[in-house]
């Protein structure tokens, strides 16, 4: 196969990253949708072990449908949200029985993946430690009529490359000053006179800030043209690795052999 | 699924030119001594087998004990080295403990210095759980490792919860080993704190200082009468809402009388029965906490807590050994002398 025959039937990298970038606004609705009404705290967590799993394994090997399922469903023991495999599987289109053996299998691989590191700091919260210092060191206004574009705007954040890159409190923070902004309220004499006095530590509070707002603003608004993610989708069907393809009789025997 | 070969504790595991015997049975699989080849020290593996697993996938006590234990560090809480997995199993690997407290109090009689000294180690490491929302749901003497150098350490996490002290959460009552559970806990109750913990650290003094378990119930109905035939029927004064307990109207006692603590926890150490008295409360939001139990009069009167250095030797261990790893699993069950141990915590936390 020549280079560009390559590229014609594997996924490049910026097809993954779209592929992720669909799939992870697939997450989101999974969760929202959910019954019962599934804390935030799960969503975000199950979020940054999807974006975790995708920095060392590719789209090809493991496809994002079967991962997703299981980060949320891994998010949900660690976070306490106790739904039983019967429920969860209850929020699954399509065979539920494959989908609970899909789960079962890829559970402990995940984890592993995850270096078993499975604390998820989520900025949520950060917020609320925020909002009542807000309310009892600064105490202009009350912050609570942020609430929902602080929510809005971390609901975004889960669809860009910020919670891998920038710490849960200053995601916070970011979503904070972002609906004040928005709101017309002036929090800056809170950061700069209450929260943080010191001007060398301002500065990166600052840049971080000023970064993450920018990130948000640019990628949450690029969603994928609907007819590119159905001839990725097809692309993949044909190129993903057959070993870990469940339909794959192939897979199922090695599989048996190595634990039998 | 490959088996990370990189892994240094692995190849403890897959050498077989290792001493390597099993130390007891958890609730999830096997806790095995291994040596590591390079640094030549011990630690123990704690692996968890999923192959029989149950249709819920990784069990949930596994998951809150790695979660635990990685957010912990304290001198007298085992650490978690490393997890990894091997094949559909995995494996825990914390520092190794070559005693427990179970075999102290089996071997000697304790003095007071001595037994200060342990008390003071558990509370310091009950205090830093509760200092950072966890209960530990099972103590017992058996979950109280001791070092080589005679150091205290809360192990076993597997019912390990966190709690949340501003919310309602409603936690399984099936929790703890039957001799430390609390009277709520025997009663159903649903919604608890952690000062079950600390009802279960008074039962585990009290034991310290008589030699013996005070409240060694056959079953939980037993439990409950031990309980009350030594502290008396509590009244709406003693214990308020008691009569609201799940399971509170499914068995009813005669009245009895309390026995003064002195004869039940018969000690000439000076207040040590004034100072378990503060643990062996029924209501639960009156027993000390692990704070202000370290700061008691009791810890500042002679006899003084001895140094850890100064404890008795590490009694010889009481389980059987293998050589011969594989025996283990050929043999599938082996027997210990489990008429003198106490009993075993419930199976496994599944309701919420």
């Amino acid at each position: 196969m020549n280079e560009s025959a390559k590229r014609a039937y594997f996924l490049t990298t910026d097809e993954e990253k779209i592929m992720l970038n669909y799939f992870e606004g697939h997450l989101k609705d999974f969760c929202s949708k959910f019954s019962p009404p599934m804390p935030k705290n799960v969503v975000g967590t199950a979020c940054a072990y999807f974006k975790r799993f995708y920095l060392y394994n590719s789209v090809m090997d493991y496809h994002p449908k079967e991962i997703l399922v299981t980060c949320v469903y891994l998010a949900c023991k660690i976070e306490e949200f106790n739904v039983s495999i019967g429920q969860f599987v209850a929020n699954v289109r399509g065979d539920r029985e494959k989908a609970t053996e899909i789960i079962l299998n890829n559970e402990l691989m995940l984890m592993s993946a995850m270096k078993f590191h499975l604390t998820i700091h989520n900025p949520y919260r950060p917020v609320e430690g925020f909002m009542i210092d807000i309310k009892t060191r600064f105490g202009q206004f009350d912050p609570e009529v942020l609430r929902p574009l602080v929510d809005e705007f971390l609901d975004k954040v889960l669809l860009t490359d910020v919670p891998l890159l920038f710490s849960p409190s200053q995601v916070a923070l970011a979503a904070i000053l972002q609906a004040a902004s928005k709101s017309n309220q002036n929090l800056d004499g809170y950061v700069t006179e209450i929260l943080i006095s010191d001007k060398e530590m301002l500065q990166p509070v600052i840049d971080a800030i000023r970064a993450i707002r920018l990130i948000v603003r640019t990628k949450a608004m690029e969603l994928p043209p609907q007819d590119l993610i159905r001839s990725l989708l097809k692309k993949l069907e044909k190129c993903r690795n057959q070993e870990n393809n469940p339909e794959n009789k192939l897979a199922q025997k090695n599989f048996e052999e190595e634990f039998d | 699924m490959k088996v990370e070969r990189n892994n240094k504790f692995l190849q403890v595991l897959l050498t077989r030119t290792l001493t390597r015997h099993p130390l007891g049975e958890g609730a999830h699989g096997i806790v095995l001594k291994a040596q590591n080849t390079q640094s030549g020290g011990y630690v123990a593996l704690k692996k968890v087998t999923l192959k029989k697993v149950n249709e819920e996938g990784i069990p949930l006590s596994v998951i809150r004990e790695i979660k635990a234990l990685q957010c912990i560090e304290h001198e007298n809480i085992v650490y978690l080295i490393d997890v990894f997995p091997q094949g559909l199993s995995f494996v825990m690997v914390f520092e190794f403990m070559p005693s427990n407290l179970w075999e102290y109090v089996d071997s000697y009689k304790l003095s007071g210095a001595e037994t200060k000294c342990l008390s003071l180690m558990l509370l310091e490491g009950l205090k830093y759980l509760h200092e950072n929302h966890i209960m530990h749901r099972d103590l017992k003497p058996a979950n109280l490792l001791i070092s080589e150098n005679r150091v205290l350490k809360i192990g076993d996490f597997g019912l390990c919860r966190l709690f949340f002290p501003d919310e309602r959460v409603s936690y399984s009552h099936q929790v703890a080993t039957r001799w430390y559970r609390s009277p709520e806990l025997l009663y159903g109750a649903r919604y608890y704190t952690e000062s079950v913990d600390l009802w279960a650290a008074g039962c585990i003094i009290a034991e310290m200082l008589k030699g013996l378990p005070i409240f060694p119930g056959e079953n939980d109905i037993d439990q409950l009468y031990k309980v009350i035939s030594s502290l008396g029927t509590p009244d709406e004064t003693i214990w308020p809402g008691r009569t609201e307990l799940p399971d509170y109207n499914k068995i009813s006692f005669v009245a009895m009388e309390a026995i003064p603590l002195d004869q039940l926890v018969p000690s000439d150490v000076p207040l040590a029965t004034a100072f378990v008295s503060k643990f062996l409360l029924y209501d639960a939001s009156k027993r000390i906490s692990a704070e202000d139990a370290l700061d008691d009069i009791f810890f500042q009167t002679e006899p003084l807590a001895c140094e850890c250095e100064h404890l008795p030797p590490l009694p010889p261990p009481k389980q059987m050994h293998f050589d011969n790893f594989d025996s283990h699993f050929q043999e599938g069950h082996h027997s210990f002398d489990t008429s003198s141990r106490p009993p075993s915590t419930v199976d496994s936390v599944t309701s919420y």
